[in-house]
C-alpha cells in the first residue's frame, strides 16, 4: 500500500470520526431529553400529557421516515444558515445530527420504558420531585440501554456519513465512491470497507464493554 | 395515627369503570401493626397505595396520618409529607444500578443531606437490618430476603413514623418471610411504628398483626383483633382464609366417610379452645367425669398472638342426656361446641 494511500485513507478516518462524533455528541443533547420527554408525557407517565406526547411523535416519526439522502438536500438552505456552507465535512454535520435526534430520542425512549414502573413508584412515594426522578432513577437505571442506543447510533451514522460524501461531505465514504468507484480503483475500495469493518467492529466492542461495565442487572 | 374517610377509588378501563374502593373507613392506631388481607382484585393494592397518595382517592375521600390531611395538602407538600411514610414492596424495587448503600441513601439525597450526614444514617441502618457487610454490593448480588432487607433499611431512611408493607413478603419462601415479620416487627417495637401491611397469606396476618381487616370487591367486611377474627370469623371469606390455617373444616376424605356411615347414637362436634380454659385437659375430663367415648377426629392447636387457640372434632358417644350434660360442661369452660350433623347432612345427601 501506498504512503500515498495511507494518508488518504488517515485523513477520511479522521474526517468521518469528527462527522459522526460531533454529529452523535450533538444528537445525543438534544435526543436524550426529547427521549426523556417522550417517555414523561406518555400514558401512564409522571408528567402525562398526550399532546405534547402526540405531537412530539409526530415530528420524531417524519424525520425518521424521511431517506437521509433527501433529507440532507432538503435542508441545504438550514445548512448554510448554520454551517455557513453547504460543502463539506461541516456541512455534513448538520443533516447527520438531524438525522441522529430522532433516532437517538427512540432508542433513548426504548431504554427508558425498560425501568420497572415500581422504581418511579418507590421514588415517588419517598418524595422525589419529577426531576429528581428523571436525573436519581429514571436515566442512571437506564444508562445501559442508552449506551448500548448511542452504539447503535454511532454505527448507522457511519453509514450515514458515507452517503454526505455526495455533498462533498468527505470522510471514509467519499474516499470510497471518488476513488475506488468513480476511478475504478478497486485496492481503495477493499481498503475503505476494511477500515471501515474495523471502525465499526470497535465502536461496537467499545460500546458493549461499557455497557457490561455499567450493568448490574 | 391513619385515618381513612369514605374512601372510593374508581379506575377506567377500556372495558368500563371499576370500583376499586368501595367507602371504605379505617381507623389504625399508633404503634399497631395493622393487616389488610384479601384476594388479587380485592382492592388492598390500592388501599394500600392510598395512604400515601400514590392512588389519590375519588372526591369525598379524606386521608388523615399522623394528624395531618393528606389530601388537602398541594403537591409539593404532599412530598415533603411522604417522608413520614416508609414504604416496602413486593418487587422490592431497588435501583439496579446503585450499590447497597447508595440505594439506602437515595431518599436522603432526594432531600437534600450531606454526603456525611448521609453515611452517618446509612451505616447504623445496615447494621440494624443485618446487612453491614453488603454495603458495596449491587441488589443483583442479593437474595431476595436480603433485597428486602435493604429495601426496610431504605424505607427507614427519613425516619418515618408509618411503614407500609405492600405484599413484602410475598416473594419470599416461607423461612425468608419469617425472618423478615420477625425483623418488621423488632423494628416496630423499637421505634414504635406505626406498620400497615397487606397480604392475601393468612399466615402473614396470624404471625404479626396485632389487627387484621378482611377485603373484598372494594369493601372491608370484616376486622378487629386478630385473635378474634381468627378464631370468630362472621364472613364466608374470613373463614376461607382461615381455615387452612386454623383447620376449621373436617379434610375431604373424612367428611366422606362420615357421610357414608354415619355413626349410630353419636354426634359430631367440633370444639374451639379459646379462653382461660383452652390448656387444660378437657377431653380426658369428658370422658372420665362423664363416662362419654369420645373419637378424635381432627385437630390442630396453635398460638396466634401468643394466645392458644385450637380446633378440634370430636365424635362423641353415648346417651342423649350424657350428651347434653356434656354440652353445658364445655359452655361452663367458655368452650365453644358446634354440632356438625349439618355439614354432614349436606354431604350425605350429595352421596
Amino acid at each position: 500500500m501506498s504512503s500515498q494511500l495511507i494518508a488518504l485513507l488517515f485523513d477520511g478516518l479522521i474526517e468521518t470520526l469528527v462527522m459522526v462524533g460531533v454529529s452523535g455528541g450533538i444528537g445525543a443533547l438534544f435526543g436524550i431529553p426529547l427521549g426523556v420527554i417522550l417517555i414523561l408525557t406518555d400514558r401512564g407517565g409522571i408528567l402525562q400529557s398526550l399532546t405534547v406526547n402526540r405531537v412530539l411523535g409526530l415530528a420524531i416519526n417524519a424525520a425518521r421516515s424521511t431517506p437521509f439522502i433527501i433529507l440532507m438536500v432538503a435542508i441545504i438552505p438550514f445548512t448554510r444558515l448554520v454551517a455557513g456552507t453547504s460543502i463539506g465535512t461541516a456541512a455534513a454535520i448538520v443533516p447527520l445530527t438531524i438525522a441522529a435526534i430522532p433516532f437517538i430520542a427512540r432508542l433513548v425512549e426504548t431504554a427508558l420504558r425498560e425501568v420497572p414502573s415500581g422504581l418511579i413508584e418507590a421514588a415517588d412515594a419517598m418524595g422525589a420531585t419529577p426531576l429528581q426522578i428523571v436525573v436519581k432513577v429514571l436515566l442512571p437505571e437506564a444508562l445501559p440501554g442508552i449506551i448500548a442506543g448511542l452504539t447503535i447510533t454511532f454505527v448507522s451514522l457511519i453509514g450515514y456519513s458515507a452517503m454526505a460524501g455526495a455533498v462533498g461531505g468527505g470522510g471514509l465514504g467519499d474516499i470510497g465512491i471518488r476513488y475506488g468507484y468513480q476511478r475504478f480503483l478497486p485496492e481503495v475500495m477493499l481498503a475503505v470497507v476494511l477500515v471501515l469493518i474495523v471502525f465499526v467492529q470497535g465502536v461496537q466492542s467499545a460500546g458493549d464493554r461499557l455497557v457490561r461495565k455499567l450493568s448490574h442487572r | 395515627m391513619i385515618e381513612l374517610h369514605s374512601i372510593t377509588k374508581r379506575f377506567d378501563t377500556p372495558s368500563g369503570g371499576v370500583e376499586a374502593l368501595r367507602n371504605v373507613s379505617l381507623q389504625i392506631r399508633q404503634g399497631e401493626i395493622f393487616g389488610v388481607i384479601g384476594r388479587s382484585g380485592a382492592g388492598k393494592s390500592t388501599l394500600i397505595r392510598v395512604i400515601n397518595l400514590l392512588e389519590r382517592p375519588d372526591d369525598g375521600g379524606k386521608v388523615i396520618v399522623a394528624g395531618r390531611d393528606l389530601t388537602a395538602l398541594p403537591y409539593s407538600e404532599l412530598r415533603v409529607a411522604r417522608r413520614d411514610i416508609g414504604m416496602i414492596f413486593q418487587h422490592f424495587n431497588l435501583l439496579s444500578a446503585r450499590s447497597v448503600f447508595d440505594n439506602v441513601a437515595l431518599p436522603l439525597e432526594l432531600r437534600g443531606e450531606s454526603k456525611a450526614a448521609i453515611k452517618a444514617k446509612v451505616e447504623p441502618l445496615l447494621e440494624l437490618v443485618g446487612l453491614a457487610d453488603k454495603a458495596g454490593q449491587y441488589p443483583a448480588q442479593l437474595s431476595g430476603g436480603q433485597k428486602q432487607r435493604v429495601g426496610i433499611a431504605r424505607a427507614l431512611a427519613t425516619d418515618p413514623k408509618v411503614l407500609l408493607c405492600d405484599e413484602a413478603t410475598s416473594a419470599l419462601d416461607p423461612e425468608t418471610t419469617e425472618q423478615i415479620l420477625k425483623l418488621i416487627k423488632d423494628i416496630r417495637d423499637r421505634l414504635n411504628l406505626t406498620v400497615v401491611l397487606i397480604t392475601h397469606e393468612m399466615a402473614v396476618v396470624k404471625e404479626i398483626a396485632d389487627r387484621v381487616a378482611v377485603m373484598e370487591q372494594g369493601r372491608i367486611i370484616e376486622q378487629g383483633e386478630t385473635f378474634e377474627v381468627f378464631t370468630r370469623p362472621q364472613h364466608a371469606t374470613t373463614r376461607s382464609f382461615v381455615a387452612d390455617l386454623i383447620g376449621f373444616d373436617l379434610p375431604p376424605a373424612l367428611q366422606k366417610r362420615l357421610a357414608v356411615q354415619p355413626a349410630a347414637n353419636a354426634r359430631l362436634w367440633r370444639i374451639l379452645f379459646t379462653g382461660p380454659h383452652a390448656d387444660e385437659p378437657v377431653i380426658a375430663e369428658l370422658s372420665r367425669n362423664l363416662g362419654l367415648d369420645l373419637n378424635i377426629l381432627h385437630g390442630r392447636i396453635d398460638e396466634i398472638q401468643g394466645r392458644p387457640f385450637g380446633v378440634m372434632v370430636v365424635q362423641a358417644r353415648g346417651d342423649e342426656a350424657k350428651l347434653i350434660a356434656a354440652k353445658s360442661w364445655l359452655a361452663g369452660k367458655q368452650l365453644t361446641v358446634e354440632e356438625l350433623e349439618d355439614v354432614i347432612a349436606i354431604d350425605r345427601a350429595a352421596v
